[in-house]
Formats: structure tokens, sequence, C-alpha cells
């Protein structure tokens, strides 16, 4: 078990974290080296803003990784709260009653995910694949396969508005951050699920209840990839029932090269949120510098592979240090 | 009842009735042979290909068809293959379809030809290397789409002098990684270059997406903020939703007022024109429907009466505009 930061109010500047922080700026330098506007405060703000749809299901996807799962449904659901916000809207109903039906559309995904992985013993991958096909399904049935345009212009301030120079969606992920990497690491809840990640049985045996903790997990990811699809609609004033496919495995990729292991037990949401820049600031890089489509499925490829090999060598190190410790505290 | 069997029954309920609906005899209760025709489409969840398959089976249905089965391929030459095969096991009388890679296309029109099932090509040639159509085609030549859009942003940029001015550019959104889309912006550019020919070769920017708004927006994005010096953009894409995500993208840099977009297919650009301002001042319209009726009324007349299918028919494409959108584009303009 890893990732907690209990010694710090916010011990997020740890080696990993630190190597992380390194790579950013490597990426930022590099980029800028060949255009100069890739620093300037306006891409900074395009990269998140590009990133916050992203960066929402990444929060989600970390929490169920750490506890040793995955939802592959989290695509569908950001499309079919985007097309049913946009519905909803287009039918009378106010921006307040639009989010919150939206975002509980998301919940109760995410309570028949967490049912079919809790009940049924479906593995998440398939449990979460099926519902991604139903729910992508339904995204088109609510709209007749269209994209819904959306009008209302306070909605699509959402999308556009700045405070304090900051657009909305972007103070949106960085409140999602925030929030959910407290509660991952200074929360009961938090250390829980990296419990019930590490080692289920044990976990079962010290009185945790691993089902109850899959489904709030998966409620989570189920209303952040919600607000996410509703973030995207008001950004680009409609709904579209065939967004946001591919947006899980960004979302994933951001996870672990942020130094979630798929093993489960370890990773922490400011990690992620570093994956998440990294991967965007590298595609933005990519598309500023003009590179060839097909070379950017290679480099994009070749950074996925070196965060697994960067996260393979953290776990042999992880591992050497708990034998260590173990042999030191035999020795005693 | 446990919850566990509660959704375990539910999904058997649901399979159950999916298989009671979906599957069907081709013979119909008189025991005449029932027709069925088959729409086998790149990308059957985009706007462009519902439309078309609803002309499609309404058309074929007036005709007298007792089903159509609308395929979605999407965007995946393999799920296609293996679509194309199901329509072969299924016996289907016809096959109308759009295909996700035209080097297919031999081995496509190969296996209908062995089975003995009329093909019909929609939208996308099913041809040769050398560009020879291997089967009777319906649509509006990709190509040609794309010169469409270029005459006419050629034309915008000569009259409002952004040929010449130094803060002008062209942006094209391509989708290099979707072969039949290609010749869209391929067409694009050589049609603008060919009418405008001093426009600067490093004044003309390219920004691959995959056909997603969003991502139309990312790549858009990026490119207006590595080029600061330009302030009037002259944006074309590979399709609407590329076009919508520039539109989106340049209001978010505050240069919308000053650039412009052309759509490609008009389903989303009528509703850019409903707005008080939006910088998508255009988009080339071709109707799906006519792309659609027609291509399953040939192949009904084949299948009923033999009656032989024009190699070629093409569909004509208009610009519309704010001006214009709603007389030509009917009910569709709602």
């Amino acid at each position: 078990m890893n990732g907690q930061g209990n010694k710090l109010p916010l011990n997020f500047l740890r080696g990993d974290n630190i190597v992380l922080i390194m790579a950013l700026m490597v990426i930022v330098l590099l980029f800028s080296l060949f255009n100069s506007n890739y620093a300037s405060g306006s891409n900074i703000i395009n990269i998140l803003v590009a990133a916050s749809l992203t960066g929402l299901i990444a929060i989600g996807e970390t929490y169920l990784i750490i506890a040793g799962m995955i939802d592959m449904s989290v695509p569908s659901v950001a499309a079919f709260a985007s097309v049913m916000a946009a519905v909803l809207l287009q039918n009378g109903f106010g921006i307040v009653l639009t989010i919150v039906f939206a975002i509980v559309a998301g919940l109760m995904v995410g309570y028949v995910n967490a049912l079919l992985v809790n009940k049924i013993k479906l593995q998440a991958f398939i449990a979460t694949l099926a519902t991604m096909s139903i729910v992508r399904g339904f995204a088109y049935i609510i709209c007749d396969g269209k994209p819904v345009y959306i009008m209302d212009s306070t909605f699509i301030n959402i999308g556009k508005e700045e405070i304090l120079g900051v657009p909305i969606p972007v103070i949106i992920l960085m409140l999602a951050f925030l929030i959910f990497g407290l509660i991952l690491a200074k929360t009961r809840f938090g250390r829980n699920v990296y419990v019930i990640g590490g080692n289920k049985v044990a976990a079962r045996l010290a009185g945790l209840n691993p089902e109850r903790i899959n489904s709030v997990l998966f409620m989570i990811t189920g209303a952040l990839s919600a607000l996410g699809g509703i973030i995207l609609a008001a950004r680009m004033n409609s709904g579209q029932p065939a967004s946001c496919v591919g947006v899980d495995f960004d979302a994933i990729t951001g996870a672990v090269l942020g130094g979630t292991a798929f093993t489960g037990g370890t990773g922490t949401i400011f990690g992620t949120l570093l994956g998440v820049l990294i991967m965007q600031s590298f595609n933005t890089g990519l598309i500023m510098l003009n590179v060839p489509i097909f070379w950017q499925y290679v480099a994009r490829g070749a950074l996925l592979v070196i965060a697994l090999t960067f996260d393979y060598f953290r776990k042999k190190n992880r591992e050497k240090k708990l034998l260590r410790e173990s042999m030191a505290a035999m020795a005693k | 009842m446990k919850i566990s069997k509660i959704i375990a029954l539910m999904l058997g309920l649901v399979l159950i009735s999916t298989m009671l609906f979906g599957c069907g005899s081709n013979t119909a209760d008189n025991g005449k042979k029932k027709v069925v025709i088959a729409g086998i489409y790149k990308a059957g969840d985009q706007v462009w290909f519902i439309n078309e398959g609803k002309a499609a089976e309404k058309m074929a249905k007036d005709m007298g068809a007792a089903d159509f089965l609308f395929i979605d391929a999407k965007m995946n030459p393999d799920t296609y293959l293996q679509a194309v095969d199901n329509v072969i096991t299924q016996k289907v009388d016809g096959v109308i379809t759009c295909i996700p890679d035209q080097k297919l296309s031999k081995a496509i029109t190969d296996k209908l030809k062995a089975a003995n099932i009329p093909v019909i090509a929609a939208d996308d040639a099913l041809q040769d290397e050398n560009g020879t159509k291997l089967a009777p085609w319906v649509g509006i030549n990709a190509y040609k789409i794309g010169q469409t859009n270029g005459e006419w942003m050629a034309n915008y940029a000569m009259k409002n002098g952004l040929d010449k001015d130094p803060q002008a550019a062209v942006l094209i959104l391509t989708m290099d990684t979707v072969s039949s889309c290609v010749p869209r912006t391929d067409g694009e550019q050589s049609k603008f270059k060919e009418l405008v020919p001093a426009f600067p070769d490093n004044k003309i920017f390219k920004a691959d997406y995959n056909g997603e708004t969003d991502k139309g927006f990312s790549a858009a994005s990026s490119i207006f903020i590595a080029h600061p010096e330009i302030k009037k953009w002259l944006v074309m894409s590979g399709n609407e939703e590329g076009a919508v995500g520039a539109v989106r993208a340049l209001e978010q840099a505050g240069i919308d007022r000053s650039s412009c977009v052309i759509g490609l297919g008009g389903y989303l650009a009528k509703d850019e024109f409903k707005k008080d301002y939006s910088a998508m001042q255009a988009a080339t319209y071709f109707a799906s429907d006519d792309v659609g009726g027609i291509s399953a009324k040939e192949l009904m007349e084949y299948i009923l009466t033999k009656k032989e299918i024009p190699m070629e028919t093409a569909v004509d494409a208009k610009i519309v505009t704010r001006e214009n959108y709603q007389d030509v584009m009917g009910e569709y303009a709602k």
C-alpha cells in the first residue's frame, strides 16, 4: 500500500511525483524551444480546458484502479450525460435540474456497474464493457442519433466564462482534484480504498466491506463522467451521442502515467493530475509542432511504454524496500 | 427474490426480446420470398449515415422490401468485413454500402459477386487503385465536395482582401486516419491554391483530428495559440463536427468575428446559422436522403425488374449560408 501521504498535510512532493513534475517541465521546455508560444498563459489554459473531461474521468479511474477495478463505461456515460443535458434544456428544464438529473444518471449507471460486480460477480472490466454498450445505445436513442444543440446562454457560459481569468471547466477540474485528492489521502474511506486494492481478503478480515466501497467508487466515477459530459456539452454548445470515444483510454493512461499501479493498492490523485497534464501537454505540443498524425500515434505509444517501464522499476523498488523492512523486522 | 436474480432475469428478458425482434425468416407467410436489403455504412452513428440509412429504408420499404438491415461498421475495416460476411450468410437480396477503406473494394465486390448479391456504393465508391469503379455508385465525389469548399473559401478570401492580408492564414482540419475523408481535405487545399495561387504555402496549416467536435476543438485551438500573429483564420475541415470544433476554438481565442469557417454537410451548420453570430458562415450541403433514397431505388429496381443500375449517379452539392439555408435544406433546416 502506498500513496496515502499521512505524514504531511499535503505530502505530494514525494519521490515519484518529483520525477513526474520534472518530466512535465522537460516536456514544456522541449516544446517551448520549438514554439515560443507553447509556454504562454493562453496555451496553459488551453491544455487545462482540453484536459477537463479526461481529468474528471481520470479521478474516478484512479480510485477504481487503486481498489483493483476499472470502468470502461465512462465514455458512454459522459456522452449520455451531454445528450441528456441538451435534451432536458431543449425541453425547458432549468439549468440546476438539468445538471442534477444528468449527474444522477451517471450515479445510477455507476450503481448498476457495482451491482453487476458485487452481486453477479462479473469482472469490472467485463461488466462495464456491457454497460458501455447499453448506455451508448441510450445516448443515441434519446436524441435519435442526432446532436442536440444548446441555445441556453447561461448553460453555455459554464463552458466558456472565466473567473479571475481561469475558465470555469478548469476551476471545476481543479476543485475535483483537490476534493478527491484529500478524500483519498486524508480520510478513512480513502485508506480503505488502498486496503481493498492491496488485499481484498485481508480487508474483509479487517472488518471492511469491499462491496460497499466498490459501489461508492463506481458511483463516484459515474457522477464524475457525467459532470465531464455536462461540461463538454457546455463547451461545444451541443450534446453529441458519438462523442468521448477513447476518453477511457486517455484517462487510464493518465492515471498509470501518474503512478497508479494496475495491480491495485498504489496511486495518488496528485500523481494522476500530473499524468493527465503530461499527456495533454504532450498531445498539444505534437499538434503545435505540426507532427504528422501517424507519428503522433507512435509518440503517444512510446510515452505509455516509458510510463509502464517506469512503473515496473518503481514496483521492483517497492518490493525490495518491503523485503528489506521485513528482514530488518525479523532480525529484531 | 435476490437482486442478483432480478438482474439475471432482466438481462435474460432483454436477450430474448432482442432475438425475437431481431431475427426472422426470409420467407413471407404466403410463401413468396421477402426482399431484404442490407445497408452497411462506415459510420452508422453519425448523423449523415443515420439520415441516409433512414431514407434508404423508407424507399426500399415503399418499393416492397420486407426488411432493411442497417449495419454500423464503426469506421473499422475488420467490423466491415464481418458485416459483409454476415449479410452473405443471411442471403440478403442486395447491399447498399459506404466502405470505411476503399482499398477493400476489390475484396468486397468479389465476395458479393461470388454470393450473387448485387451491391451499390453510396457516398464513397467501390473502386480499384486506378479509380475505376467496381460497382455502381451514388453520391458526391469526396474530392469534388472538398473542391466546392475550397472554391467558396478562396472566393471569400479574395472578396474580403484576406488573400493578401499578412494577418490571415488557412487551417485545414484533416482526418488522415480515415481514408475516405482524405480526398475531401485534399480537394479543399488544391482548389484553394488553384484559385489563390499567390497565397503563401507557409500560411496554410494542417491539424489532424478523429472526426469528433472535441478533438477538432483541441487541434484547432493548439494551432491558433501556436500562431498568435494570425488574427483572421480561414478554416476548412474533413467533416461538419470538426468545423464546429474550430468555431468553438475561435470563440475561445476571441478571434471568431474576424475569422471564417466552412462546414461540410450542413447538418450542424444549420444550428450555427440560427445564432446571432457564428464564425461558421457557410457549409457545403448535400442531402443524405438523396443519396440514401436513390441508392435504394436503383437497387430495388434491379432486384425487382433487373433494370440495369447506372455506374455513376451524382447528387448535387450546394453551398448554404445564413441567408439561404432554410430554402435549400427545407425540413432539414429545422
